[in-house]
């Protein structure tokens, strides 16, 4: 969303929060309550945070509660919902706020559909089988089985990663970077190090999890090439689902594509809503201008061209939300960086292996 | 199915598919459907355009309005029409052409033409207009016609219509030539049609749709747009508290739709949720127990064409019967106290729409509500009187053949067609 | 067939005996061809109750290992082991098989079939495909199904509830568990695969309510409960008759054999019901047959009572009826019999008997005739004679005062004149009580009641019965009925009576007057203590002029009897020497 829109969201939004907590304060004479929330709508958790925090400043949540309320933000075509349900001695009250889920104007030349187009960019090839692959500043990172690769300019450093293990089959890595400093997960293995001035590295056991996206994190099967289904997520805490290669969140909702075959789409609640049946075994979720996409591969063979296709989350059904990304050969890894995704797939024409960053463009 | 480098590598396929194709013009799309007239939204939407289009999550896009504005209180409007747009008899679009559209779908509006702009003035904010003009108000001109994408070319009522590709449509020809539509058709009919190949999309049912995407069928569908709820002649709220929706909504309807509660849906209320849906089996059976022995055995009449509607029947009879109510269910009963009915949303503004499903429904009419929570009063206070019990909102679902292509979502979230991007595989240019 | 005196003819005392002995024999024997085919019928219906018992005991055993190769082909099956895979992921979807059980219960001919997972969900129903995730959790109370035998259960459907035969067997791979259970009802069709015999009909009776036949539920079946109150009690099995009507052809003995479910409770039976309709109807058959014999019998009787009569019967009547005639009076009654032998001897005899009686009692009429008038002439002599002795005395004097004593002679004219009147008076009174009885008048009747006659009557005598020391006795009817009679005659009658009574009592006595009523009108009884009449004396006694007493013209009874005969009376007189005399008079 762009920083206008959210000033006026933020706007609406906590002064629709404030009307609601008032109200709500009111309905239980201003005395302790204990306050649970859940997002429907398409907001992110900065918003429900600043919604929780406008609702705890008029509440009183802490002591001996007198109520429970429910507070779930949720929207529809026009309109975002903010709805208090207060459960006190067996009855029950409802009270509402709402707010436009746009305040300007409409016409033309603001941002139109929620077709994404994928900008794809090469950002390393080789002969051995990338894992992972990351922009960092003016830096490529790159992640394979024997190696961290760190390519400034025209210039490379890598450092081997100790095989303290046989690796399994069908390897598997991920490379996350925060600032200088960067973390590389292999099954059984984790690996920290810094790009700046020079490239360290320093690997070790693990069964530490791996990071699957923002505020959450997953069991690596260490021998194996899938998450053991242990997750952990802000908010909610662990669970427990069944085994999957991949996770893509999706507003509030999360997608895990199984080792069955099957993507699942699991609510905010963690109930299991829906499947899909269409998509390839590697998923990532994207933020982008015009809201969370997921990208997936399609469920083809080694042996055949593979693309990538973002889609939209609406309900309990994926629709595609733009043109599929074509790639000369199967599709052998992809991870979200947030904003953007890195594909890794193998040319079947060179037999090379590439890294690519795929990056969204809302529009049609 | 997980792809691995280390794995040795296949001889190429010959048939390499993966490769993206560019769209085919030409063709003529077979499709069926079960009702029997052509007023419903899919058909129309085909023909006919409105000025703002909703886009898949719901932001109205232009259509035939390039812009628009309103005032801070919502309660004047201004649109300016795009211009080149003909009819399908080549008349062009002007603005007392929509005026007159606007004002027969849209009453108790003030619509005004001022050379190609249009102004509606309401003397009550109508914050939801750009929805009601999404779906409500279709442009329509002389003889009927449309400005869409495809103009009808045949109609024959309850079995056969047809359409033809506009050659001028102003968005650009369709790639189809044509769309062939059988009315009156089973869905078990046509579901052995697309099996064999004897249709291109085909409507599903919801327990189908999972046998469909098993065969690797592609499945086009709406958002949850058709109520599913029960009629009652008289006060019902202990059958409504012994219903398990869950169940049904898990085993009969494959997870389709959504369960409600509610009048409106959450996509369009926002607040369907806070209509409980769990059943209360203790207060349901304290609240038979308390009626009148003729009272706790009543009739319960189905809609073959629903979805389902005789498995949600016996369902619901058996969750009555845990509750000490007795029901007797047949098909089609005018006299039956009890009515498994679906109505189709009528409107994307929440308000028009409650009100259009308390007609339907035969509930009095909603007082008028300019805001959400004001409406969610109204909802709730039509809901009290227990005479309705919503159970579920469910997709148009189609399954569609293999020859079908196309990446924009062909059915919209209010599920009209947009077939102007659907190309046939297989079909000369 | 019975006199008017009541007593049977010989006909008809004829006609009873054939007729009872033909009815007494045909009784004895149709008692025992009852009883023989009552026995009979009783043992037949044990065999073939037994047998029908037996048919179903096999028949039973059969469904259960039918319903457990099902089943059990069912739990082994591909698909079902697919399922139980599927399941047994952690994200299953039970919804993809909810419509499982239906083709596999068809496929393999099970009424009942559900699929319930390892928690006791069902997972598909056949017979009730709306109960998806309802709970079936006393499957899981067990993990020997697959070595149970199938057993009874009630099911419920979305109408009813059924009685079914289920086995369950649990389909297990892995940790991967699903229970199969699957059974078939016993309905209608179970009945309908019984082969009965004619007169028999199976029926099923399942609790709490139900008794089906194969053509469906039984309506009346209340007269049903007493055995299966007995059942429920005893739980083995039962025997007892329901009389469905009160035609004993509609009764039926009902033989119960208990169903019973797996925790010991009685969940139906199977009755075989064995109807009485052809016992009672060969009973009625054999009683029609006893009662046609004895008809014909009876019409036997009848027919040889009638030859009898016409061969042996009639004539004896006609003798009989001769003889009647003849103690009426007619003796000149003669017997025209046809028959020969002993009974036309005996009509014979009868008519010489009648034509000698006649002879005699014209003989002895004479003779009673000349002995009357012998009398007549002998009691009108010795009447005569005492007033014409005075008469000839007074004449003589007359003569001899004329002759002798001329001075004397107006005084003795005047004496002896006196002397001739009054025996001449004398005379006059004999003359006139025998014009009296010549000449009785006929009586002129009006209604009397006899107590007040016979009251007033006796009022007459009552200085005479004080003198002679008579004490009256009066013993009248309250009850009487009035009478037709002339009073003045009646009375004279009776005053006859009374003065006869006190005449027998010369030493005092009592007199008794009674009077009764009886069916034919009325009865009068005057009785004395006096000396008594021998039977010679009473059946003289009411010859005119006959009499016992020393004075009188022995007119008197004479003129009773005639007076009670005018009123179509009769007079009887009982006596015995030494007890008195009793008068009966019987009066219409």
């Amino acid at each position: 969303m762009s920083p206008l829109f959210l000033a006026l969201l933020a706007l609406d939004l906590s002064g629709a929060a404030h009307d609601l907590a008032r109200s709500v304060a009111n309905a239980v004479a201003h005395e302790p309550v204990v306050l649970n929330v859940r997002n429907l709508s398409v907001l992110g958790p900065g918003e429900t945070a600043e919604i929780r925090q406008a609702f705890e400043s008029e509440l009183k949540t802490t002591g001996a509660a007198s109520a429970d309320v429910q507070l779930t933000i949720s929207e529809n075509l026009s309109q975002y919902v903010l709805l208090a349900e207060i459960e006190r001695g067996g009855s029950r009250e409802v009270l509402l706020e709402s707010w436009p889920r746009d305040a300007a104007s409409a016409g033309a030349g603001k941002p139109a559909s929620g077709r994404v187009t994928l900008e794809k960019k090469l950002l390393w090839e080789q002969d051995q089988p990338i894992l992972d692959a990351l922009q960092t500043g003016d830096a490529t990172l790159v992640l394979d089985g024997t190696r961290v690769l760190l390519i400034r300019g025209g210039a490379q450093q890598s450092l081997p990663i100790p095989a303290g293990h046989a690796w399994p089959r069908d390897l598997r890595g991920r490379l996350s970077v925060n600032g200088a400093a960067f973390t590389a997960w292999l099954p059984g293995t984790v690996c920290r190090g810094s790009v700046q001035p020079q490239l360290t590295l320093e690997c070790a056991e693990s069964q530490d999890a791996w990071l699957l996206g923002p505020a959450a994190i997953a069991t690596f099967e260490p021998k194996r090439n899938f998450f053991t289904g242990h997750i952990d997520v802000e908010p909610g805490g662990t669970r427990d689902l069944a085994p999957f290669y991949a996770a893509a969140p999706a507003g509030d909702a999360w997608v895990m594509a199984g080792t069955d075959g099957r993507a699942r789409i699991y609510t905010h609640a963690w109930d299991a809503a829906a499947n899909i049946d269409q998509w390839g075994s590697d998923i990532a979720g994207i933020q982008t201008t015009c809201g969370p996409r997921i990208l997936a591969t399609r469920p083809t063979g080694l042996a055949e061209p593979d693309a990538i296709q973002p889609y939209e989350l609406i309900g309990n059904a994926a629709n595609s939300a733009g043109p599929a990304v074509e790639f000369p050969g199967p599709v052998t890894a992809l991870w979200s960086t947030g904003a953007a995704a890195t594909a890794v797939s193998y040319d079947l024409e060179t037999g090379r292996y590439a890294a690519f960053t795929l990056a969204p463009a809302c529009g049609s | 199915m997980r792809l691995s480098p280390w794995l040795p590598l296949a001889v190429l396929s010959a048939a390499l598919c993966g490769a993206a194709t560019r769209p085919h013009y030409g063709g003529t799309l077979r499709v069926e459907m079960r009702a029997a007239t052509p007023d419903n939204d899919p058909l129309a939407s085909l023909a006919f355009e409105t000025l703002v289009r909703l886009d898949p999550s719901g932001t109205p896009q232009p259509c035939l309005a390039l812009s628009w504005q309103h005032d801070a209180a919502s309660r004047r409007w201004q649109f300016q029409l795009r211009p080149g747009v003909r009819f399908q008899d080549g008349s062009p679009l002007n603005a007392a052409v929509v005026v007159a559209s606007l004002e027969g779908a849209l009453p108790g509006l003030a619509v005004a033409a001022n050379g190609e702009t249009i102004t509606v003035r309401a003397d009550h904010p109508v914050p939801d207009l750009l929805l009601s003009l999404a779906h409500d108000a279709r442009i329509m001109g002389h003889d009927a016609l449309g400005t869409g994408p495809f103009r009808m070319t045949a109609f024959d009522p309850g079995h056969h219509a047809a359409f033809a590709a506009n050659e001028d449509y102003w968005g650009g020809r369709p790639f189809l030539d044509a769309i062939d539509i059988q009315l009156g058709r089973t869905l078990r009919d046509q579901f052995a049609d697309l099996e064999l190949g004897k249709t291109d999309v085909a409507e599903l049912a919801p327990a189908d749709v999972r046998r469909a995407s098993a065969r690797g069928r592609t499945t086009w569908s709406s958002g949850p747009i058709n109520l599913v709820a029960l009629r009652c002649a008289s006060e019902c709220e202990a059958l409504g508290l012994s219903i398990d929706r869950a169940a049904m909504h898990t085993v009969l309807l494959q997870k389709q739709g959504e369960i409600s509660a509610a009048l409106l849906p959450e996509w369009i209320s926002g607040y369907a949720f806070a209509f409980p849906t769990t059943p209360d089996l203790a207060r349901a059976r304290a609240l038979a127990a308390a009626l009148p022995a003729a009272a706790r055995s009543v009739s319960l009449s189905y809609d073959p064409a629903i979805p389902a509607a005789r498995a949600l029947a016996d369902r619901i009879a058996v969750n009555a019967r845990d509750a000490g109510l007795m029901l007797q269910i047949s098909a089609q009963n005018p006299q039956a106290a009890l009515r498994l009915v679906e109505v189709p949303l009528p409107s994307l503004s929440p308000a028009r729409a409650l009100t259009a499903l308390a007609t339907a429904l035969g509930l009095e009419a909603p007082a008028a509500a300019s805001t959400v929570a004001a409406l969610y009063e109204s909802e709730r206070k039509l809901l009290d009187g227990d005479r309705v019990i919503p159970l579920f909102y469910l997709p148009d679902e189609y399954g569609v053949a293999a020859r079908v292509r196309g990446d924009a979502p062909p059915v919209t979230r209010a599920g009209e067609w947009r077939f102007e991007n659907i190309w046939l595989a297989g079909t000369a240019p | 067939m019975a006199r008017g005196d009541g007593t049977m003819t010989f006909r008809t005392r004829l006609l009873l005996i054939v007729a009872l002995a033909v009815v007494l024999a045909v009784a004895f024997v149709g008692a025992i061809v009852s009883t023989t085919t009552s026995r009979a019928f009783e043992r037949a219906d044990q065999q073939r109750v037994a047998a029908l018992t037996a048919q179903f005991r096999q028949e039973y055993l059969r469904r259960q290992r039918e319903i457990a190769r099902h089943v059990e082909e069912i739990a082994n099956a591909d698909s079902t082991r697919e399922m139980v895979i599927a399941l047994s992921r952690p994200d299953a979807d039970p919804a993809a098989y909810v419509d499982a059980a239906q083709p596999l219960a068809a496929a393999h001919n099970l009424d009942f079939l559900e699929l319930v997972s390892a928690t006791g969900s069902i997972i598909s129903s056949a017979q009730w495909p709306a109960r998806f995730l309802y709970q079936e959790d006393w499957v899981k109370q067990r993990d020997d199904w697959n070595a149970q035998e199938p057993f009874l259960k009630r099911e419920e459907l979305p109408t009813d509830t059924a009685l079914a035969l289920v086995a369950v067997r649990i389909a297990t791979v892995e940790s991967g568990k699903l229970y199969v259970i699957g059974g078939e009802s016993l309905d209608r069709d179970f009945l309908a695969s019984f082969v009965l015999p004619a007169g028999m009909r199976a029926l099923l009776y399942r609790e709490p309510q139900s008794i089906i036949s194969a053509s469906g539920p039984l309506a009346q079946t209340a007269l049903l409960d007493p055995l299966l109150a007995d059942l429920r009690k005893r739980h083995t099995e039962v025997t007892r008759t329901v009389d469905w009507s009160n035609d004993a052809a509609r009764a039926e003995t009902f033989h119960a054999i208990p169903l019973i479910g797996p925790g010991g409770e009685l969940m139906g039976a199977f009755l075989v019901g064995s109807s009485h309709a052809d016992q009672v109807a060969l009973e009625r058959f054999l009683h029609r047959v006893e009662i046609l014999v004895a008809a014909g019998g009876i019409l036997l009787a009848l027919l040889v009572a009638l030859w009898t009569t016409a061969r042996i019967t009639r004539p004896v009547e006609a003798l009989a009826a001769g003889a009647r005639a003849v103690a009426a009076g007619d003796w000149k009654t003669q017997v025209e019999v046809d028959a020969s032998g002993e009974i036309g001897a005996l009509a014979a005899a009868f008519n010489q008997m009648t034509h000698d009686l006649r002879e005699q009692r014209d003989r002895l009429v004479q003779a009673e005739r000349v002995a009357a008038w012998r009398e007549l002439a002998r009691r009108l002599a010795h009447e005569l004679k005492n007033p014409l002795f005075p008469l000839q005395i007074t004449v003589e004097n007359l003569q001899r005062a004329r002759a002798g004593h001329p001075e004397q002679f107006d005084e003795v004219f005047r004496e002896s004149t006196a002397t001739l009147l009054a025996e001449l008076g004398k005379l006059r009174g004999i003359i006139g009580r025998f014009s009296d009885f010549a000449k009785m008048p006929q009586p002129q009747l009006e209604t009397v009641d006899l107590n007040s006659l016979i009251q007033e009557n006796i009022k007459l005598f009552q200085a005479q019965m004080q003198a002679a020391g008579v004490a009256l006795r009066l013993e009248l009817a309250p009850d009487l009925r009035a009478t037709q009679a002339d009073p003045g005659q009646l009375g004279r009658a009776v005053q006859n009576l009374v003065l006869n009574a006190i005449d027998a009592m010369p030493s005092g006595g009592t007199l008794a007057i009674r009077t009764a009523a009886h069916e034919a009108g009325a009865r009068v009884e005057i009785a004395d203590t006096g000396q008594g009449l021998t039977q010679e004396e009473c059946d003289r006694l009411f010859t005119p002029y006959y009499t016992t007493k020393s004075h009188g013209t022995g007119l008197g009874l004479a003129i009773v009897q005639s007076v009670i005969s005018d009123h179509k009376g009769k007079i009887a007189v009982r006596s015995e020497p030494g007890k008195g005399t009793t008068f009966v008079i019987d009066l219409t």
